[in-house]
């Protein structure tokens, strides 16, 4: 019966894991740490199984993955975000609350819909993106190793975000309607 | 600056002090505004999350081709194109060959040998020593007494006498691919999202930081953790997570399964073969069944019953284990034992895992599940159930 309870709580945080690692990277702004954090998250799942009693268990999940990612806050304070609880309180409140109404269904949808708008969009777009959101390359490196204007870098990213939510709204839109 | 420009600067970590107070404020009292900042961040999560997932697909995982692709080039200018054409070669004629040979080769490392290995690289098996580089497409075996090669990330592998593996290297860490034998891993943390994973021809094991082993062959792959946590899936939808004491075993077309390798494995240093010299326990864990022979020679029964044992445990092979209890004398080496037996010195510690023998007969037979729990026996205090119940019960497993 407990193996069971323990299998459940590791089950639900793999099929978890892109939801998670968002969250964590909504309050680190930084991918590879959000994962990292979801790794040490999944280690403390699996050792401290038996404190979690009944309730949301994907909120319990959070709650150690916000720990997580406060430790890191306080071991790399590299920017002013970084730095300030109060910052990381409020954008931990508000990303539980949207994420308590919409549910995980709604964010794996919203994920997929996602998935397939990205295929619209140029390579050389896809990649600024990653660079910039993922690798944290700034948009003065990017014009200068793509040989563009920074203005121009800031455009593409704009407008791809632009284009990535309103293909994605339209797509769970339609989904709904259907 | 309006809202949008806020939200971006705090995703792209660019945010003043100034303007991290006015995002405060937004969250705190704008409920709307921290409606939109909650969606907007979330949404840059997804879209990382999302593209990543589809430039990992777009380039398969450990080839050697892995790497962040170079942006398009043709708007460069003629300027930065000639500079960049004119360097390297003029870097090769000033350095020359042999240094770009050994440069590239050094791109296509992926650690140092630390204990001599063979490879076969270009066609030809060369053997490697100390301190020589690996590359990522050589194929590694071990020598004859076994090899280890440290990565470029800290972490150890270590190759048991007839084991061969291929490790590469990409922007997602180390992959492993164990072909048979066994590898013995210590995997340094992982940082920056980078994950380290072995491969066996039926089995994924994802590494989150932590000490573990890896047996592989055509038919069987197993994984014993020793420290931390491991992922492992049998490359389809079975997958578990296995701790310290536990073992993820598969067969070929069989199911993912895992088991308290615990006990078994806690016995593994008190062991010997009938000789009294070291030799493989480790099979063990794989046993769920352990049993537990308990006998004197001075005694004419467990004489004879030792004898009637040899011939059953030959004819009847199965999910069992027999470990001989008394190490004093010579009865296993008279007697040839084919099984496992307590090293001499060692049976207070073995009483200490598994208890004293529960009768005072000199003779008795035990059977043990993987968790230490005794199923049957032989003989409890000064009552006799007799032995012949217990092989009809070994027959059976």
């Amino acid at each position: 019966m407990q193996e069971t309870k323990r299998e459940e709580i590791l089950r639900t945080a793999l099929n978890d894991q892109h939801i998670l690692t968002c969250y964590a990277y909504s309050l680190l702004q930084d991918w590879g740490l959000a994962k990292d954090a979801y790794q040490e998250m999944l280690i403390t799942a699996s050792s401290k199984w038996e404190s979690y009693k009944a309730g949301n268990l994907s909120a319990w999940l959070r709650v150690i993955l916000k720990r997580k990612a406060f430790d890191m806050m306080k071991s790399r304070k590299k920017s002013i975000s970084f730095a300030d609880e109060e910052l990381f309180s409020l954008v931990d409140k508000n990303i539980n609350s949207l994420y308590e109404e919409k549910g995980h269904e709604y964010h794996e949808r919203k994920r997929d819909a996602m998935k397939s708008c990205m295929k619209n969009l140029r390579q050389e777009s896809l990649e600024i993106l990653l660079a910039f959101y993922k690798d944290r390359v700034s948009c003065e490196s990017l014009a200068q190793k793509l040989g563009k204007t920074v203005n121009s870098i800031w455009l593409t990213l704009s407008r791809s975000r632009k284009v990535l939510r309103k293909c994605a709204l339209e797509k769970l839109a339609n989904d709904e309607l259907s | 600056m309006n809202n949008e420009e806020l939200f971006e600067k705090y995703v792209s970590a660019t945010l003043s002090e100034a303007e991290c107070e006015s995002l405060k404020v937004l969250l705190r009292d704008d409920p709307r505004a921290a409606r939109d900042f909650a969606c907007y961040v979330d949404e840059t999560a997804l879209m990382v999350s999302v593209a990543e997932e589809s430039q990992q697909q777009q380039v398969p995982e450990g080839s050697a081709n892995n790497r962040t692709r170079r942006p398009q080039k043709r708007r460069e200018s003629a300027l930065r194109l000639a500079i960049k054409v004119f360097v390297p070669l003029a870097a090769m004629l000033v350095i020359g060959a042999y240094v770009l040979v050994d440069y590239v080769q050094n791109q296509k490392a992926i650690g140092e040998v630390a204990v001599a290995v063979q490879v076969e690289r270009n066609g030809a098996i060369v053997t490697l020593e100390e301190k020589q580089l690996v590359y990522f497409d050589d194929k590694v075996s071990s020598s004859t007494d076994g090899g280890r090669l440290k990565l470029l990330d800290g972490s150890t592998v270590t190759l048991s006498k007839g084991a061969t593996c291929q490790v590469s290297k990409s922007t997602h860490g180390f992959e492993v691919s164990l072909k048979n034998g066994r590898g013995e891993f210590e995997v340094s943390s992982q940082k920056n999202g980078k994950s380290f994973i072995v491969m066996t021809p039926l089995l994924r094991t994802t590494v989150i930081g932590t000490h573990f082993t890896v047996d592989a062959d055509d038919k069987t792959s197993r994984v014993r953790v020793l420290e931390g946590l491991v992922k492992v899936d049998d490359l389809k939808n079975e997958a578990h997570f296995v701790e310290p004491g536990e073992l993820a075993v598969i067969e070929k077309g069989g199911v993912l399964s895992k088991k308290n390798a615990q006990k078994a494995m806690g016995l593994a240093p008190y062991l010997c073969n009938a000789q009294g010299e070291d030799c493989d326990v480790e099979y063990l864990e794989s046993k769920n069944y352990i049993v537990l022979l308990y006998a004197q020679k001075w005694d004419p029964s467990s004489r004879s019953f030792v004898l009637q044992l040899m011939e059953f445990y030959k004819k009847f092979p199965g999910d069992y284990e027999v470990i001989f209890m008394d190490a004093e004398g010579d009865f296993s080496v008279k007697y040839k034992m084919p099984w496992l037996c307590v090293k001499d010195g060692m049976e207070e510690e073995v009483a200490k895992l598994l208890g004293p023998n529960p009768a005072t007969y000199p003779l008795n037979l035990v059977i043990l599940d993987q968790e230490g729990k005794v199923l049957k026996q032989a003989a409890k205090g000064s009552k006799w159930h007799g032995t012949d119940s217990l092989l009809l019960n070994l027959k059976k497993l």
